[in-house]
């Protein structure tokens, strides 16, 4: 056995591989991690994390936004080369010198964002690395062959000329497979492979997905929607906070069962709550939004958002949960105008009907933003500390048309102290900040505008520890003092500990609405995974 | 020392500029012999006009886009004045043989008034073609870089042939036209006042502020409210506005508009003197002090060039100079900014070694064709050819230290 398994490439070996019942498993796993640690400087994205997955079968690995479940992946495909433990396949220890060296041993993966080139054709993206040539040209009649060959394996009836950027989503994550396959793959990992597709594509992927296994294809299957998880995995292993917490086979256990496994994270933080809530229903409403919904221009779905109505009262943070790809951002992005998609509802502000061309016209009619992507979408890193607090609103801080430096440095000093944002001085770079202290800086940005409703997307996003406590203390500062907040974070407690009521989304709708006494993870991550709501 | 590194790029510009200043004077008698007309029509003269439209390219590349119509503007802008003034004259005295003998000069501000509008509204379809139809600035200029010239040639051609005698070429006969006689300090003063207003315009309004941020971080600009689309409007109106008082200053500078040849490669100088005074083409980096300083060094070098090259037409030579230049300047700037410093390897593998002898070759292949072409031209290719060789030779001893030095990192864990 371990003779044949020194060259797990060979060919001899697939067909044994493929031979062999799925049964034949014995102590000898198709792929394994003994305590597998990786961190990202000061953050640990796994920790001592051990799974096995048995030959020819089907593991779920699921887990809440951060669990671990992608750097797990990036770890197994050759994409992370550093991390502490140790990977055996087929019972061999090594370590993967990159993602080529991991498609030579045989692991295929599919990825979330498709690793397609759309102007080549369907054979030239199955063999891309590996064209096949004949005198020093391409050889496409056997390339074209052997697609058409692996495709009708696939079951699917795809042209192999046909350009990949003119085929739906579907049909492209066939490609990938069909290019893993080809490649020999014995283990395929996918991650999130339905998130993109139609019903009746994903119906056609679990057909797929039979069909390999009874070839003896292993696979490793990342998700979090529960009725995916029971249609095909034989076991699911749950991650939490980048630990192990268990694995169990699927026909022994429940959905509620899982998503409890999922939910109960570590929380070290108690947040004063000694404002007074003013969400009184005799009050009017800040911000109603109802029916909003927002276009998904080439998707499957349509729409990124449908349907989704709720109030934001006076001095109230309200909170939006849902795992990733539920809409969140897109939500927050449509509220402050700076949607590039179409999208329709009525939402009003006070009372008014809200105007949402250009964030410019958000903040004018008092509504700020902090975005989700402090670096890509927040910071100006060509300019200092001072200026990239001020940018929002220099209008306000001119003299004779010019900029006041005196009233600009005052501006600044005055975030500096409310929001308690260590720095060694206003004229140092931006980026001599911790993540914490620039995240206060566009906090600051955005209450220079005074708002009367503050969006934060995620605000405690690669924030350390202790700045995320001061975080939580200033919002509940900001909303004693009358400023309405709508904040969704991917952490569950986070949003139970500060939010006076929080809001669900699940691809796209609004599937829970839980006032904070309500609210529990258990209850949220139920409405977040969609178990017992209906498929439209 | 702060305030060294903040401006170390100015410092390092002026340093250069008294050095080959230096040198030429030393070994050019015609500096010295007559130094004030040397320094005044040689050097402050063409290097206020290119000064002039780098400005606009600077604040282009500050705002994070491109202009490569600067040229062609130039050409047009030339045209358009004179175009217009003959119109006039020709107007105002139908029967005269010279009708241009003796311009009014409300004809004149007439012309200039009428060239800076025409420069306003290019520049505004500049910006409507990138912020409206989305074009990439690169594409939307280039446009205009190839189609303004050829517009020039046919108006020229066109409005002459109905005045009368078709040509390419329009010529004023007035030699007071356009402050000709005006004192050398002319263009310098317009090149100083534009930089001053720019400098107050990106350093001490909101708008440039905002021009800096969007040149940083044009999405994060967006959000925080910033109307960007104004924002290049304005910066591509600037850049045709500067370009096309530099085509007014060379029109009065040569009392004629010739589209066929004024302004050729502009853009690309303009942009070299922007890059060099320490603008970063990915956006939000740059000072006024700096392209002033870029336009100067880069005048200074070229006249040097040509003091030095004795024979031919030195005008050859600029295309060269200036890629050097830029190159330099690129590359200076991408050391000092990356973390690895000078311990990068500026020639591994294959293409470094391909790299390194083309170096050698261009090297020797300038020398010898420029000694060749200079009076002294005795065993000029063999002087080329033993300083292509001894600059390869230096450039792999640099390779192989610098491979030497990057050994001393661990390398990367493999399979066991």
């Amino acid at each position: 056995m371990n003779d044949t398994h020194a060259t797990p490439h060979s060919p001899d070996h697939v067909i044994q591989m493929m031979t062999m019942a799925p049964s034949a498993s014995a102590d000898i796993f198709a792929i394994e991690t003994r305590s597998i640690s990786k961190r990202f400087g000061g953050v640990v994205a796994l920790d001592n994390v051990s799974i096995q997955v048995r030959r020819g079968e089907l593991l779920a690995i699921c887990g809440e936004n951060g669990a671990g479940k992608s750097t797990l992946v990036k770890i197994l495909c050759g994409q992370h080369l550093e991390y502490e433990g140790e990977v055996l396949l087929q019972g061999q220890p090594l370590r993967f010198t990159g993602i080529k060296d991991a498609e030579r041993a045989g692991i295929g993966i599919i990825h979330q964002e498709l690793n397609l080139v759309e102007n080549l054709s369907v054979a030239a993206n199955v063999f891309l690395g590996r064209e096949q040539s004949r005198y020093g040209f391409l050889d496409q009649a056997s390339m074209n062959r052997q697609t058409t060959s692996l495709l009708r394996q696939l079951q699917c009836e795809i042209s192999p000329s046909a350009r990949v950027g003119t085929l739906r989503v579907g049909d492209q994550q066939l490609i990938e497979i069909a290019k893993a396959v080809g490649m020999g793959a014995e283990i395929l990992i996918m991650d999130e492979p339905t998130s993109a597709l139609t019903e009746s594509e994903v119906t056609r992927l679990y057909r797929v997905i039979a069909d390999l296994r009874r070839r003896g294809v292993t696979i490793l299957y990342i998700s979090h929607k529960m009725d995916e998880i029971f249609h095909l995995s034989d076991r699911v292993t749950v991650l939490r906070d980048g630990r192990y917490i268990d694995t169990v086979a699927t026909a022994e256990v429940t959905p509620r069962k899982i998503t409890q496994m999922m939910v109960g994270r570590d929380f070290g933080y108690q947040v004063p709550r000694d404002r007074i809530r003013s969400n009184d229903p005799a009050m009017p409403a800040l911000l109603s939004v109802k029916n909003l919904w927002r276009a998904w221009p080439g998707h499957a779905r349509k729409w990124r958002l449908q349907n989704i109505s709720f109030d934001v009262y006076p001095g109230e943070i309200v909170g939006v949960a849902g795992l990733m790809g539920a809409g969140r951002t897109e939500l927050f992005e449509c509220l402050f105008g700076c949607c590039t998609e179409e999208f329709g509802g009525e939402v009003n502000l006070d009372g008014r009907p809200l105007r949402l061309g250009h964030s410019r016209d958000a903040i004018r009619q008092g509504i700020s933003m902090v975005s989700e992507d402090r670096k890509r979408l927040g910071l100006f890193s060509n300019l200092n500390i001072r200026e990239n607090v001020t940018i929002g609103s220099l209008q306000k801080l001119t003299k004779v048309g010019l900029v006041s430096l005196r009233q600009e440095r005052t501006a600044c000093q005055t975030m500096i102290e409310r929001l308690r944002i260590k720095l060694a001085g206003q004229r140092f770079s931006v980026q001599s900040l911790s993540g914490g202290n620039q995240q206060k800086c566009l906090i600051g940005r955005s209450l220079l505008n005074h708002p009367k409703l503050l969006l934060l997307d995620d605000p405690t996003r690669g924030v350390d520890v202790g700045a995320k406590a001061e975080v939580y203390q200033l919002l509940n500062e900001l909303a004693q003092r009358g400023i309405s907040i709508l904040m969704s974070s991917s952490e569950l407690p986070e949003l139970l500990i500060n939010c006076d009521r929080i809001l669900v989304l699940c691809e796209g709708r609004l599937t829970g609405h839980f006032t904070s006494e309500e609210a529990t993870e258990q209850a949220i991550m139920e409405a977040a995974t969609a178990i017992n709501i209906e498929k439209p | 020392m702060e305030l060294v590194k903040k401006y170390v790029t100015e410092i390092v510009l002026i340093l250069g500029i008294v050095v080959v200043f230096g040198t030429t004077a030393m070994f050019n008698d015609a500096y010295t012999e007559r130094f004030f007309d040397n320094v005044t029509s040689l050097i402050l003269r063409p290097a206020s006009i290119l000064g002039i439209f780098a400005l606009g390219a600077a604040v282009v590349i500050i705002a994070g886009g491109i202009d490569l119509s600067s040229g062609s503007m130039i050409a047009l802008s030339a045209s358009i004045v004179c175009i217009t003034t003959l119109v006039f004259c020709k107007l105002l005295q139908p029967d005269a043989d010279d009708p241009t003998a003796s311009v009014p000069i409300w004809v004149v501000g007439a012309a200039i008034a009428v060239t800076l509008f025409v420069a306003l509204l290019i520049g505004s379809l500049h910006a409507w073609l990138i912020t409206v139809v989305q074009l990439p600035p690169f594409v939307a200029t280039l446009a205009s870089l190839v189609g303004l010239r050829s517009l020039a040639i046919v108006m020229n051609k066109a409005v002459s042939k109905q005045l009368g005698a078709e040509a390419v070429i329009v010529n004023i006969q007035d030699s007071n036209y356009l402050l000709t006689s005006a004192p050398w300090w002319l263009p310098l003063a317009i090149f100083l006042t534009l930089a001053m207003l720019l400098w107050v315009i990106l350093n001490f309004t909101v708008m440039g502020r905002h021009i800096y941020a969007m040149g940083g971080n044009e999405a994060a600009a967006k959000l925080s409210g910033i109307r960007t689309d104004r924002l290049k409007w304005f910066a591509y109106c600037f850049a045709a506005l500067t370009a096309s008082i530099a085509g007014i200053l060379l029109a009065s500078s040569g009392l004629s508009a010739d589209p066929q040849s004024q302004g050729t490669g502009g853009e690309l100088f303009a942009i070299a003197a922007a890059v060099i005074g320490g603008c970063s083409l990915s956006g939000g980096v740059g000072r006024v002090s700096g392209v002033v300083l870029g336009a100067l060094f880069l005048r200074v070098v070229i006249d040097a060039v040509a003091k030095l090259i004795t024979s031919g037409n030195s005008a050859n030579y600029e295309g060269m100079i200036v890629g050097l230049l830029v190159v330099l300047a690129v590359a200076m700037n991408e050391v000092t900014s990356s973390t690895v410093g000078w311990r990068k390897q500026f020639f591994p593998g294959a293409l470094g070694m391909v790299a390194l002898l083309t170096i050698g070759l261009i090297v020797g292949a300038i020398l010898a064709f420029s000694l060749t072409l200079s009076e002294q031209a005795t065993n000029s290719w063999r002087i080329g050819l033993v300083a292509g060789i001894i600059t390869s030779v230096v450039l792999a001893l640099i390779k192989v230290l610098a491979y030497q030095l990057g050994k001393t990192k661990p390398a990367i864990q493999v399979k066991p």
